[in-house]
């Protein structure tokens, strides 16, 4: 929905905007910490699996990093998305359905991201012990 | 004495290692080519070695579904008819011919998702039991061969499961009396394929090779490591899928380095490039790997006959070959010749100028298999049938291959025995008949003998050669070699190459000894070449005592060269480990290359100790080499002893990994809880407010809100004002009306961290209204829920008992309050649709009028039109949490047009709900059916 109206936006994909709202641009959330969320799980989780045989001797250091990127960062990007969402509710053209669904997902995100900070901590207490 | 320390981060370096790995999966790294036929090499000279006894051969044999039908589950796969089953069954037949010699044992195995094999319905395929490879068992297996036509119905292609149960089968063959030559011929037509995603094959890869495509450092313990370790050759046989994708390629391109112990893995799912599956290059006392690689089911048949007959004769010799002719010259010295025929319609042609063909085979010779096109000829060979030999195919796109046998073995003298560590030491032996009796070197024109020093330590040294003379006419060979010094005795593989008189080159007749190796009495002895370290934790080192006696003649002087980690669970190399050896009778440390004498009679004892900062759990090995010498280094040697320790993890104690779970979720849950604090403010920026007094007349449900003045648009830019500077991110405004409190905007912070901060507005205590956002189901307060940016949000708020009834129209005084970011080229566009908003809003209106109530004839031409003086806020009556905003005593709002009391407040509850919103049980009902992003009121979106 933008702010003159409904948009016929059902999800992520869409971006057909009707043109009869007074404004031939419609502005539209930003992507790309979505993006940057689902890379940094995607990066973490490798690091969790893989680092330890690719590092051998850096396990402490890939936990931590794993920590840092989720949830750290991963909440970071959420805080972003927020905050231009919000700026953004300024324009009269502005998607506003469309910035809300993104949050929606990027609190999914921060949830996964959350999930997988529970056995990078596990590690990371194994190697703080060892 | 060494020590190494745990290298610290390095961030550059890391990011430069995630991003070689990144390049590797686009970067072609060259394919290193594998040694040809090493396991037919070792599996020949485990055969014609004196002291092996038996041949296990154990066939494992791919069950997976592919077989029958491709990926598509309706193309055929890559053996529909079958084949493989008579493929397997003749070359089983030719196995007889080997039993003559030795003792010959086979068994049958299959594996898809496990193994053996197994049905859709769970069940497993039957397996064919050890069997000695005699002219009944041979025929009874070739029959039960044709069982395996049905076993192609497997889901997966579980190689480590196949090799797994192969490497358990061949520990249950029958015992042998002495050596035992042990091999696998492994047959699969696809990649690797053992669940859903590249994680399980990984790790599968892992089991098998104990490391996957793009890690490092030193393999763990793996499946084909403890396969080659057994000594069992692996000769994989590869029928090549119908259909290589881009999904498969990756998979099927593993085969290889698992077979070969090196090979590219092509790219896909794994990091592309060079692999070495186990320990590479694969030490020479180990099993090797053959990889035969066919496209169908006919070249696989042609490979399996000569891979049989390989395994005898070894390679074929070279022939002239033109339109299906082939033309080779016998020898004397040949006792035998082998023809694979790749036709039925041969002719052969012998020097005698004899024809022979399918029909009329002279005495002696015997065809023993036929499998389609192909058959085996078996011809020994006398004088006359020396000379030039013409085989006519009947077929010129095929030619036949001819395998002769020379009939020689090679014998070392039983009196040789070597002394470790002294070089240049004489061996002699003898070339024989295979009944034993004196070779007749004479026939050919050429001999060469060799002798290869092969490494039988875990120290993987390379191949030594040397080269040894042979007397022709006494058939016997003499020679000096250096045995590799560290064990008990000294493998060398004897090598004799013929050369026929016509310049018929045959194949290397190969011959495994193994000769005694003798201490001298004048060095340093390890007492025990086995040795068990204590379990490493990251604190405590692993420790373990060496035992060295001193020499029975003399001094010794000994040293430590090096230490080796060979294998271990997290990949860790030397490096990784900081070490130390003590010398027990001086308590003194001992350095890499540091002597210490010991004496005649006495004995040494070194404690070795290795720590790594580095956990792992999991069984490590490695190798101490130890250096001993006589004190006018006359003599040396090198002293191994292998070393077996278990790392071990210590658990964290239980508070930790809870206390750090908690910090852990709970410090990014303050941050963003932070982040709600900061974010909860109203953006102002840009949002002009205008507050217009209205006079609103409901009747029939229509309502028509007029200006209380003369101006005729309800909405005009300058009615807009900028608010004042100190409002632009403010967490609370109160919004006023000549000089009076009308509203107040609030920020409310979530409990929940993750949910949404939003704004709440409260009216002040005489005034009640509606606003174009939902109201906040609150109980004990009038609360509506207000954007934190307020850009076209509007609030309608009246004073209580503003309303009057006027000839069934419902009339009333009103203030409107809009906030709005004016965009210039828009700005009457924007009123109109906040106008249309306000007046199509009848449900509210009317609600509102209801709850109003009525305190007397509203004098609506008032100035200040709709806004409450003073006096008149002080005479409405106070309003009860409790109450509805009906019920006011219904005596003293004479003329309320709304309902009595006790209804007001079951019906305005009711109409509450309508008008403020949902209570969350209707919203969540309805927003299941509503698209996610555009529900018929978003509450977050003023203008909807």
């Amino acid at each position: 929905m933008t702010s003159w109206g409904d948009s016929t936006n059902s999800g992520w994909d869409v971006s057909d905007v009707p043109t009869d709202y007074g404004y031939s641009e419609v502005k539209k959330p930003p992507r790309w910490p979505l993006f940057a969320q689902a890379f940094l799980i995607f990066l973490s989780a490798f690091l969790y699996l893989a680092g330890p045989y690719i590092f051998v001797s850096q396990r402490l250091a890939i936990s931590v990093i794993g920590y840092l990127l989720t949830p750290f960062l991963v909440v970071f990007f959420l805080a972003i998305l927020r905050t231009k969402d919000l700026r953004n509710r300024s324009l009269p053209w502005y998607d506003r359905g469309l910035g809300k669904v993104y949050i929606a997902w990027s609190r999914r995100l921060c949830l996964i991201s959350f999930l997988i900070a529970i056995p990078i901590l596990w590690t990371l207490a194994v190697e703080i012990v060892n | 004495m060494r020590r190494h320390k745990l290298t610290t981060f390095n961030f550059k370096k890391f990011s430069i290692k995630v991003s070689i790995l990144s390049l590797l999966t686009i970067a072609i790294i060259p394919m290193v080519p594998a040694n040809a036929d090493k396991a037919f090499d070792g599996l020949a000279a485990c055969i014609n070695k004196e002291t092996s006894t038996q041949i296990n051969i154990m066939f494992l044999i791919d069950s997976s579904g592919s077989l029958k039908y491709a990926e598509d589950k309706k193309s055929p796969g890559s053996d529909p008819e079958d084949k493989r089953a008579e493929i397997i069954g003749s070359s089983i037949e030719l196995f007889e011919r080997i039993n003559q010699e030795k003792k010959l044992f086979f068994a049958l195995t299959t594996f898809d998702s496990t193994s053996p094999g197994q049905d859709k319905n769970g069940k497993k395929y039957e397996e064919y039991p050890w069997k000695q490879a005699n002219k009944e068992n041979v025929k009874d297996a070739s029959e039960w061969s044709e069982k395996i036509k049905n076993f192609d119905n497997g889901q997966k292609t579980d190689w480590a499961a196949g090799l797994r149960n192969a490497q358990k089968k061949l520990t249950e063959a029958p015992k042998a009396e002495g050596g035992v030559c042990q091999a696998i011929i492994w047959f699969t037509d696809g990649g690797i394929d053992v669940g859903n995603g590249p994680a399980d094959v990984v790790n599968s890869i892992r089991e098998l090779c104990g490391i996957a495509p793009g890690e490092k450092g030193v393999p763990r313990s793996s499946l084909i490591n403890s396969i080659r370790e057994s000594g069992i050759h692996l000769i994989g046989v590869f029928l090549k899928p119908q259909v290589i994708t881009d999904k498969n390629r990756g998979r099927v391109s593993l085969f290889k380095p698992v077979v070969l112990g090196q090979g590219e893995v092509e790219p896909g799912e794994f990091n592309q490039g060079a692999f070495n599956c186990g320990e590479y290059p694969i030490p020479d006392s180990y099993g090797q790997g053959e990889l035969i690689e066919v496209n169908n089911t006919d070249e696989l048949a042609e490979r399996f006959l000569k891979l049989t007959m390989q395994i005898i004769n070894g390679r074929p010799i070279q022939t002239q070959c033109q339109s299906g002719v082939t033309n080779f010259n016998l020898d004397a010295g040949i006792k035998d010749a082998v023809v694979l025929l790749p036709s039925q319609n041969w002719k052969i042609l012998t020097p005698s100028g004899a024809q022979v063909t399918n029909g009329s085979l002279p005495a002696g010779w015997v065809e023993t298999t036929q499998l389609d096109r192909f058959s085996i000829l078996n011809i020994p060979i006398k004088k006359e049938l020396v000379g030039k030999w013409t085989i006519n195919t009947g077929n010129t796109q095929f030619c036949a291959t001819v395998f002769l046998d020379a009939g020689l073995k090679l014998r070392i003298d039983k009196q040789v025995v070597l002394t470790s560590g002294k070089p240049n030491q004489n061996i002699t032996g003898t070339i024989v008949n295979s009944d034993g009796s004196k070779a007749n070197l004479a026939d050919f024109s050429d001999v060469n003998l060799s002798v290869d020093a092969i490494d039988n330590t875990a120290q993987n040294r390379k191949l030594a050669t040397f080269p040894l003379k042979v007397n022709k006419s006494a058939s016997s060979w003499d020679g000096l070699i250096n045995p590799y010094t560290g064990a008990t005795s000294a493998s060398l593989l004897l090598k004799l190459d013929l050369t026929t008189k016509s310049g018929v080159k045959l194949p290397t007749i190969k011959s495994a000894v193994d000769v005694p190796l003798v201490l001298p009495d004048q060095l340093c002895i390890l007492t025990k070449t086995n040795v068990l370290l204590s379990d490493l934790y990251t604190k405590t080192p692993a420790k373990a005592t060496l035992e060295i006696q001193g020499p029975k003649q003399g001094d010794c002087l000994l040293s430590i060269k090096s230490l080796e980690i060979k294998q271990d669970p997290r990949g860790r190399t030397f490096a990784d480990f900081a070490s130390s050896i003590v010398n027990k009778n001086t308590g003194s440390k001992l350095g890499i290359g540091d002597e210490v004498l010991v004496k005649q009679g006495d004995s040494l004892e070194l404690e070795i100790s290795l720590a790594s900062e580095i956990a792992a759990k999991g069984v490590s090995k490695g190798l101490v080499i130890l250096n001993t010498r006589t004190p006018d280094s006359t003599q040396s040697l090198d002293l191994l002893a292998n070393i077996e320790f278990n790392s071990k993890e210590i658990p964290p104690p239980p508070w930790l990994p809870a206390v750090l779970v908690f910090l852990g979720i709970l410090i990014p849950l303050s941050l963003l809880q932070l982040n709600n604090y900061f974010f909860a403010r109203f953006r102002m920026r840009d949002i002009r407010i205008a507050n217009v007094p209205v006079k609103v007349s409901i009747s029939d449900s229509k309502v028509l809100v007029s200006r209380n003045d003369d101006q005729k648009d309800l909405f005009e830019d300058r009615n807009f004002e900028y608010p004042s500077s100190n409002t632009d991110s403010e967490r609370s405004i109160t919004q006023e009306w000549n000089s009076l409190a009308v509203f107040t905007l609030k920020t409310k912070l979530p409990k929940n961290p993750f949910a949404e901060v939003s704004g709440v507005l409260d009216f002040s205590e005489d005034r009640i209204g509606f606003a174009n956002e939902e109201a906040i189901n609150d109980p004990t307060n009038l609360q509506l829920r207000a954007p934190l940016n307020p850009n076209g949000y509007w609030v309608v708020s009246a004073l209580k008992g503003s309303a009057s009834e006027v000839a069934g129209k419902i009339e009333l005084v009103a203030l409107i309050t809009v906030y709005l970011n004016i965009d210039p080229s828009q700005a009457d566009s924007q009123f109109n649709q906040l106008k249309d908003q306000i007046e199509t809003s009848e449900e509210s209106w009317s609600l509102m009028a209801k709850n109003l109530g009525q305190s007397g004839a509203a004098d609506l031409n008032q100035s200040d039109s709709g806004f409450a003086s003073p006096d008149v806020s002080v005479n409405v009556p106070k309003i009860t949490p409790g109450s509805g905003w009906d019920s006011i005593d219904s005596t003293s709002a004479a003329g309320n047009f709304g309902p009595s009391s006790a209804d007001s407040i079951g019906a305005e509850s009711v109409e509450k709900k309508k008008f403020f919103g949902k209570k969350k049980s209707e919203k969540a009902k309805e927003s299941s059916k509503e698209p996610t992003q555009a529900p018929q009121v978003d509450p977050d979106d003023p203008w909807a």
